[in-house]
This record gives structure tokens, sequence and C-alpha cells, in this order.
């Protein structure tokens, strides 16, 4: 039997035997390059000094928890000010929904970290330096885990 | 002119290579985070126990650090979704970069 006759051919075979491997090549390659469209928001230096910067200024001010909340009320609203600007930059970037539910996450006044670690200070007036010391480190790795994924992120010139 | 069998076979070993080599970095890099989070969340929550007995944390202040790291792993699956995301890119991009690299060194006369 000849395997000839039993291959299927594809009925745009001959059509495409008239044209040259570039031509073909590209017709192959338009499906990558118009799905090359980024899953991921690129790296951003205003967000990841955001971040880092947010992440300083946090720590600090949560070690004066120990002092009387009203004495820093400003710099409570000026803080939480900044957050919620990070958090509607993020919010604000195509394809950047995963960082903008970290800044959700941490600005939670309902959750348990900074926005949490605020209002329980304001419900409380001051907290014990323990408390404060170890809320500082989880809240610095909340922060961590935004820094990190935007420094992960790829930078403009590598998806060039 | 090299034929498009030989063009299809030398991309198929090129993305296989892409494939492995993908896997493994993000195997490992996700690995190592995981390990170092789940080891710090331990060494934490023995030391807050050891707080609490002592009387240095209140059961209010022990229970908002708990919850509080539970809100922390949330924040960490989301960086490793991300970090996951990064890598597609990454990989789609040196799929491109191998079949335009392939095609050029295969068809194209210089």
């Amino acid at each position: 039997m000849n395997p000839q006759v039993l291959r299927p051919r594809h009925p745009a075979a001959p059509a495409l035997r008239r044209f040259s491997p570039a031509v073909v090549l590209t017709i192959l390659l338009a499906p990558i390059v118009t799905t090359c469209a980024p899953t991921i928001s690129q790296f951003s230096p205003i967000a990841y000094e955001q971040a880092t910067s947010l992440k300083v200024d946090a720590q600090a001010l949560m070690s004066k928890a120990t002092q009387p909340y009203a004495n820093h009320e400003e710099a409570v609203t000026a803080l939480t000010l900044r957050v919620a600007k990070a958090y509607e930059f993020a919010r604000g970037r195509r394809r950047n929904a995963i960082s903008a539910r970290q800044w959700e996450i941490l600005a939670d006044s309902s959750r348990n970290l900074l926005g949490g670690f605020l209002a329980r200070w304001k419900r409380e007036s001051t907290l014990s330096a323990t408390f404060v010391t170890e809320a500082k480190g989880v809240v610095a790795d909340a922060f961590d885990t935004i820094i990190g994924l935007e420094s992960g992120k790829l930078k403009p010139d590598n998806v060039k | 002119m090299p034929d498009f069998k030989a063009f299809l076979s030398a991309l198929k070993d090129g993305v296989k290579g892409l494939i492995t080599r993908t896997l493994a970095e993000h195997g490992e890099a996700a690995g190592k985070d995981a390990n170092a989070f789940l080891e710090k969340t331990r060494a934490d929550l023995e030391r807050w126990t050891k707080q609490l007995a002592e009387g240095a944390l209140t059961k209010d202040d022990f229970a908002f650090l708990v919850k509080g790291k539970a809100d922390l792993a949330e924040m960490e699956a989301l960086k490793q979704a991300g970090l996951a995301l990064v890598r597609v890119d990454q990989f789609r991009k040196s799929v491109f970069d191998l079949v335009v690299g392939t095609a050029t060194k295969m068809f194209v006369k210089v």
C-alpha cells in the first residue's frame, strides 16, 4: 500500500507551496507576535520607590505606638493618605491587579496588617512595646511581598 | 535552502530546553520563598507563644499577630502568583526570540 495515499493533506497545502518560506514564516509568527502582550505589568520605578519609602515611614510611625495615638494623629492621617495613593497608583496600572490587591490587604483597617494596626492604636490609644515590635516585623514582611513582586517584574528593556 | 522539517526540529529542541529551564528556575525560587516563609512563621509563633505565656503579649495581641500572619501568607501567595506570570511572559518572549533567531539562521542569507 502506498503511504502517500493515506497521508491527510491540508486543503491549503498547494496554495502555501506557492509562497516563499519568508511569507510562510510571517504567517506562522503572526499569532505569536499578536499574543505577545504581557500578562502582568512591567516594573515601575515609581511603584518600587513608593513601596520602599512607605515601608520605612510606616515602621518609624509604628514605633511611636507606645505613645498616645492623639499625639500622632496627623502623622497617621498623612501616612494613610500616602498608602491610599500608592493603592490607587497600583490599581490604575494595566494588568496590575495582583499588586493592587496586595496594597488593599495591607491597608485594610479590618485586617491585621498596617491598616489594622493603626485602627487598633486609635482604638486603644497606646500599645505595648512587645506587641509593637512584633507587629512591625509582620508589617515589614508584608511590604517586602509588594517590593519583591515589583522588583521581580520584567524591566521595559527586557521586554523589547 | 534548509527545509521546514529541519527548522521545526531545531525549534522543538530549543523549546524543550526552554521549558525545562523555566520550570526548574521557577520551582527552585518558589520553593526557597515558601521554605523561608514557613521557617520564619514557625520561629515567630514559637516566640509569640512564649511571650503570651510570660504576659508580655495579651490574648488580643497574640490573636492580632496570628491573624496578621494569615494576611501576610495571602500577600506572599499573591507575590508568587505574580512572579509566575512574570515567568510566563519571560517564556513567551524566549519562544519568540527562538523562533525568529532559528528562522533567521536557517532561511535568511547574509
